[in-house]
C-alpha cells in the first residue's frame, strides 16, 4: 500500500474520510491483512499515547486557579498583559518533565469537564494568534461538518479507535444517510478483532467471525482485568462507558443533577439581594470619579478599579455607572496606548454590559462601540 | 460577593454555562472556578507539547488569561474545554517553534532504538513500551507532536486542530499520519510482543 493510502488509513481511523473514500478503504482492508494490522497499530499508538501521564508537581493544581486569578486582578492588568510570557528560566528547566510511572487507564478528563463534542467555531488566542487564526475568528460560525465520532448519540464505548458500527459523521460532502453498520464494518480485520474484544458486550456489535476474534476476546478480557488490578473483567469497560456517557451529558444537565456550592450560588446570585448599600460605596465612587488618568496604564488601572467597584457593590445604584465608566476607561486606554488587549478589554466589557438585564445605559455604550 | 469557600476541583458545581455567563460579566470568582475545572486538561495539553513543566505552566496560565480576555467572543453553551485547549495548543506550538526555544534546545527528543529483546513478559514490558513511546513522542517535531496530541489525547476533529494551529485540515491529516507512522514504528516491537503476551495470557 502506498504512503498516500496509508495516510488515508490514518484519516479513516479518525472518521475524517468522505463516505466514498471510506468505502474504498474498507474494501481494501477486507483483503489486506497487512493494512488491517497497520490500522490496528495506529489505533493502539493513539490509545497508548493518551494513557501517558502528563503530571504536574504535587500541589500544583491547588494553587493554579488562584495564580491565574491574581494575574487577572493585577493592577496593570486586564490580565498581566505585556509581561513577557516566556520569562522562564533556562536550559535547566527544559529537561523532559513528563514520564513518571504510568497507569494504563488514566484518561485525562476530570469529572466535571465537559466533552469537547460539538465542533466549535474557532476562537483562537487573540494576539499571539497567527494571521490564519485571525481569519478563522472572523469566519461566520458554521457548525463543522466533521463531527467527532464520540459525539454520536449512542456512543459505542471508546468508538474512536474503532471505526465500526454506529452513525459515522464524516467530512463535508458526506450524505446524511449512513450505511448500516453491517455494511461498513471492516470484517475480520485485526482492528475488528480488537474492537470485538473491547466491546463484546455491546448490543448491536457485529458478530465475531473468525477464531482469531475469539482469541482476541479472551486475551483482551484478561488484559482488561489485569488493568483493573484484579477487578472483574467487565468492569473497566463499563466504567469507561460510563465515563464517556458522563462526558457526553450536556452541560446543562449538570445544573439540575448536581448541587450548587453555597459559596458560588451566593456569588452568582447577583443583584436584587438585599437593599442597595447607599452610603458605604459613596466614598469609593467619588475617589474613582475624581481620578484623572493621564497615561494608558493609568486608564487601564482605572478601568479595573471601576470594575472592581461594580463587583464589590453589585447591588449599588452606582454599579451601573461604574460599569459604564470601566468601559469608557478601557476604551480610552486603548485609544491612548493602541494596545490591542485594551481593545479586547473594552469590547468585552461593553459586550458583557449590553447583555445585562439591569443595564440602564445601553445606548451610551452602543455609541462608544460605534465610535471610531 | 463572598467566595472564600472553594468547591473541590472534581466535585459537582454550578452549571458551567452559568459560570461562564458570570465570568463574561467580569466575575473573577466564577472564572476561577472554570479554571479549576479545566486546569488539568489545559496543563496536560501544554505539557505534552512543550514537554517541560515550567514552560507548560506559563502556557497554561497564559491560555486562561487570554481566554478571560477573549471571553466576550466565547459563545455561551459551547464547551469551554476545547476552546481553551486550542488556545493553549496554539501558544505551546508558537513557543516551541520560536527561535529562542530552538536555541535553548527544546525537546526535539532523543528517542532510543528499543532493544530487540523486549525483556520478560508482564508489567516490565508495558513500562518499557511506554518509555519508548514517550521518547518517540518527544522525538516528533513540535508541529507533529501538537497535531498528534490534539487528536490522540484531546480527540479534536481535524477542523478544530486546524483552527487551533493555523494550518489547513489537509496539513493536519498529513502531519498526523507522519506522527503516527513514526510512533507505530518505534512501538511496533512492543505491539507485537504485547500481542504474544495477550495470547499467552488468554489461553
Amino acid at each position: 500500500m502506498s504512503g498516500h493510502e496509508r495516510e488515508r488509513l490514518s484519516a479513516y481511523l479518525d472518521r475524517q474520510l468522505p463516505v466514498a473514500e471510506r468505502a474504498a478503504v474498507e474494501a481494501h482492508l477486507a483483503g489486506c491483512p497487512e493494512c488491517a494490522a497497520f490500522l490496528a497499530e495506529l489505533a493502539e499508538v493513539d490509545e497508548a499515547a493518551a494513557a501517558l501521564p502528563a503530571e504536574a508537581p504535587e500541589g500544583y493544581f491547588e494553587t493554579f486557579p488562584a495564580r491565574v486569578r491574581s494575574r487577572l486582578e493585577a493592577p496593570k492588568a486586564g490580565g498581566g498583559r505585556r509581561v513577557p510570557v516566556w520569562t522562564w528560566a533556562a536550559a535547566a528547566a527544559l529537561v523532559l518533565a513528563v514520564v513518571t510511572p504510568l497507569t494504563l487507564r488514566q484518561r485525562r478528563a476530570a469529572p466535571g469537564e465537559t466533552l469537547p463534542a460539538p465542533p466549535v467555531a474557532l476562537q483562537p488566542a487573540p494576539s499571539m494568534a497567527e494571521p490564519a487564526l485571525a481569519d478563522e475568528a472572523r469566519r461566520p460560525q458554521t457548525p463543522s461538518p466533521a463531527l467527532p465520532a464520540r459525539a454520536a448519540p449512542a456512543p459505542p464505548g471508546r468508538s474512536k479507535s474503532v471505526p465500526a458500527a454506529g452513525p459515522a459523521p464524516v467530512a463535508a460532502d458526506a450524505p446524511a444517510v449512513v450505511p448500516p453498520a453491517s455494511e461498513v464494518v471492516p470484517r475480520a480485520s485485526k482492528d475488528e478483532a480488537r474492537a470485538e474484544g473491547r466491546f463484546a458486550r455491546e448490543p448491536g456489535a457485529p458478530p465475531p467471525a473468525p477464531a482469531q476474534v475469539a482469541t482476541a476476546q479472551v486475551a483482551l478480557a484478561e488484559a482488561e482485568s489485569a488493568a483493573a488490578a484484579g477487578g472483574p473483567a467487565p468492569e473497566p469497560v463499563a466504567n469507561r462507558e460510563k465515563g464517556v456517557r458522563e462526558r457526553l451529558r450536556p452541560a446543562a444537565a449538570e445544573a439540575t443533577a448536581e448541587s450548587v456550592s453555597p459559596a458560588l450560588s451566593a456569588a452568582t446570585a447577583g443583584p436584587a439581594v438585599g437593599a442597595p448599600d447607599v452610603r458605604e460605596d459613596e466614598d469609593a465612587f467619588r475617589r474613582l470619579e475624581a481620578a484623572r488618568p493621564r497615561s494608558a496604564v493609568e486608564r487601564r488601572r482605572l478601568r479595573d478599579d471601576w470594575n472592581a467597584f461594580a463587583e464589590a457593590h453589585p447591588t449599588s445604584l452606582r454599579a451601573d455607572e461604574a460599569r459604564v465608566r470601566a468601559i469608557v476607561a478601557a476604551r480610552e486606554a486603548w485609544l491612548a496606548g493602541g494596545d490591542e488587549s485594551d481593545e479586547d478589554a473594552f469590547r468585552r466589557d461593553a459586550a458583557a454590559y449590553l447583555q445585562r438585564q439591569d443595564a440602564r445605559q445601553k445606548p451610551r455604550v452602543e455609541r462608544l462601540l460605534a465610535e471610531p | 460577593m463572598g467566595h472564600s469557600a472553594r468547591p473541590p476541583e472534581t466535585g459537582p458545581g454550578p452549571d458551567e454555562t452559568f459560570l461562564l455567563a458570570r465570568a463574561q460579566q467580569g466575575d473573577l470568582a466564577a472564572f476561577e472556578e472554570v479554571v479549576r475545572r479545566h486546569q488539568r486538561r489545559v496543563y496536560g495539553v501544554a505539557l505534552r507539547i512543550v514537554r517541560a513543566h515550567d514552560v507548560a505552566d506559563d502556557v497554561a496560565q497564559e491560555a486562561f488569561v487570554r481566554a478571560w480576555r477573549s471571553l466576550d467572543r466565547f459563545e455561551l453553551g459551547r464547551p469551554f474545554g476545547p476552546w481553551v485547549c486550542r488556545i493553549a495548543a496554539n501558544l505551546a506550538v508558537n513557543h516551541v517553534r520560536s527561535p529562542r526555544a530552538r536555541e535553548e534546545g527544546l525537546p526535539e527528543g532523543h528517542a532510543e532504538t528499543p532493544s530487540a529483546d523486549p525483556g520478560p513478559l508482564g508489567a516490565v514490558l508495558d513500562a518499557e513500551a511506554k518509555r519508548v513511546l514517550d521518547e518517540a513522542v518527544a522525538a516528533l517535531s513540535p508541529e507533529q507532536r501538537a497535531v498528534f496530541v490534539l487528536r490522540a489525547v484531546e480527540e479534536m476533529s481535524y477542523e478544530e486542530i486546524a483552527g487551533a494551529l493555523g494550518i489547513s485540515p489537509g496539513t493536519v491529516m498529513s502531519r498526523l499520519f507522519r506522527a503516527r507512522e513514526r510512533l507505530a514504528k518505534a512501538l511496533s516491537p512492543y505491539l507485537g510482543a504485547a500481542a504474544v503476551r495477550r495470547k499467552a495470557g488468554g489461553s
